[in-house]
């Protein structure tokens, strides 16, 4: 089992060999758990980085983009992050074309299955009636998945997950959200 | 096993990183200290803390909210409510609804589990020197805790604490892994000098107190 590699997803755009800009920040889950702000305040920081690749008057708009989409990925790979003392992994990288977001942490089984199960619905469900359901559905036990139906339904984000069998039980995952510049600079 | 109360940046740090650790992985809790949202699962931090250490190192804690406790926050109960309870008890010429304090967060590291330690951190957190930290000696404040039937039993009745049931505390999304129709939660009040058994609130802190697990 372990060494196993799962694919899933959208299929994730073709990067030039090096992006125009990337910035990578390895945190412990740990520190983000016990000061939940700190999710938001990194996911600002990386977008107006890398937001200042587009033009001046875009600035704004791929900022608030990007906050929101690194923040999402970056507050699920926390909060599925199986050991809080271990490294979690953020990146951001600038291809001129798309922006491309990367998280990467260690799982466990039940968590891996909900990631599975939402990104297989992502692409086999119409969103807007997904996300109808999922809007019902808020109030039950679990995850809903619903921060990511919506980088999808609202900024076209292609979501791909690479799941690989560790020991003991632990999977590396590594998410992925590409955005095209069109829908980051005109949300 | 010794007792202090956390004092040092540092010492607070540690506490709040033991039990974000715990509740996190337990109930999928995560914590702020200036905002809150239940349903998101965003719980606002203690003001004081408890250490409890074996050789030296921390292996468990308990958390007091000194004012704005989650019983009167997120549990829907009033000041008349908690007013009744006391005076019920005989406690109603010194202690007041309007001066009240909550025991929260009681967590033990994972790997130290099964040597008694949560009880007896529970009992010392209800000692005076804990409870009653920064208050005027005849304006005591009176405690408010939740928690689910199962923990009262397990924790407060065996260590010798009586509580007072209040209501049933309301369902927000962040208690679904922690309670259930079977074992509901409910917040209760303990007025501390008739509630609290004596080798409890007059235990001095710091100190270091023999375990029988």
């Amino acid at each position: 089992m372990s060494g196993t590699t799962i694919e899933l997803g959208d299929l994730p755009a073709s990067p030039p060999t090096e992006a125009l800009t990337g910035v990578e920040i390895e945190l412990r889950a740990l520190e983000l758990v016990a000061h939940w702000r700190r999710c938001g305040l990194t996911a600002d920081w990386l977008a107006r980085f890398v937001a200042y690749d587009c033009a001046i008057d875009s600035r704004g708009a791929a900022f608030s983009v990007l906050s929101t989409a690194i923040n999402e990925l970056l507050e699920n790979a926390v909060k599925f992050c199986n050991d809080k003392r271990k490294s979690t992994r953020i990146s951001v990288r600038h291809y001129g074309e798309f922006v491309r977001i990367e998280t990467r942490n260690s799982a466990i089984s039940p968590h891996v299955g909900t990631l599975r199960t939402t990104i297989e619905e992502l692409g086999r469900e119409p969103l807007d009636a997904l996300f109808a359901e999922r809007m019902q559905e808020k109030s039950k036990p679990g995850s809903s998945g619903i921060g990511l139906l919506l980088l999808k339904k609202d900024y076209g984000a292609r979501l791909s997950v690479r799941l690989t069998a560790m020991d003991g039980g632990e999977w590396d995952i590594l998410v992925r959200a590409d955005l095209d510049i069109s829908d980051v600079e005109q949300p | 096993m010794s007792f202090r109360i956390a004092r040092t940046r540092a010492e607070v740090l540690a506490c709040q990183y033991l039990v974000a650790e715990v509740y996190n992985r337990e109930y999928e809790v995560v914590f702020s200290d200036d905002s809150f949202d239940l349903d998101a699962k965003i719980e606002p931090w203690p003001h004081r803390y408890l250490m409890g250490l074996v050789g030296g190192e921390l292996v468990a804690t308990a958390g007091l909210y000194l004012h704005d406790t989650y019983v009167e926050r997120f549990g829907g109960v009033s000041s008349n409510e908690i007013q009744s309870i006391i005076d019920g008890a005989g406690g109603g010429g010194r202690f007041s609804a309007a001066r009240k304090r909550e025991i929260t967060k009681v967590s033990v590291r994972r790997d130290q589990r099964g040597h008694g330690y949560g009880r007896v951190l529970l009992g010392t957190a209800h000692s005076r020197a804990f409870l009653q930290v920064d208050t005027p000696d005849d304006a005591p404040s009176v405690l408010v805790c939740c928690a689910r039937r199962t923990i009262w039993e397990s924790l407060w009745h065996r260590a010798g604490i009586r509580t007072r049931r209040i209501k049933e505390f309301p369902f927000y999304k962040v208690h679904e892994l922690y309670c259930s129709p079977e074992d509901p939660m409910d917040s209760r009040i303990i007025v501390p000098e008739i509630d609290v058994p004596a080798r409890w609130y007059d235990r001095a802190l710091p100190g270091e107190y023999e375990i029988d697990s």
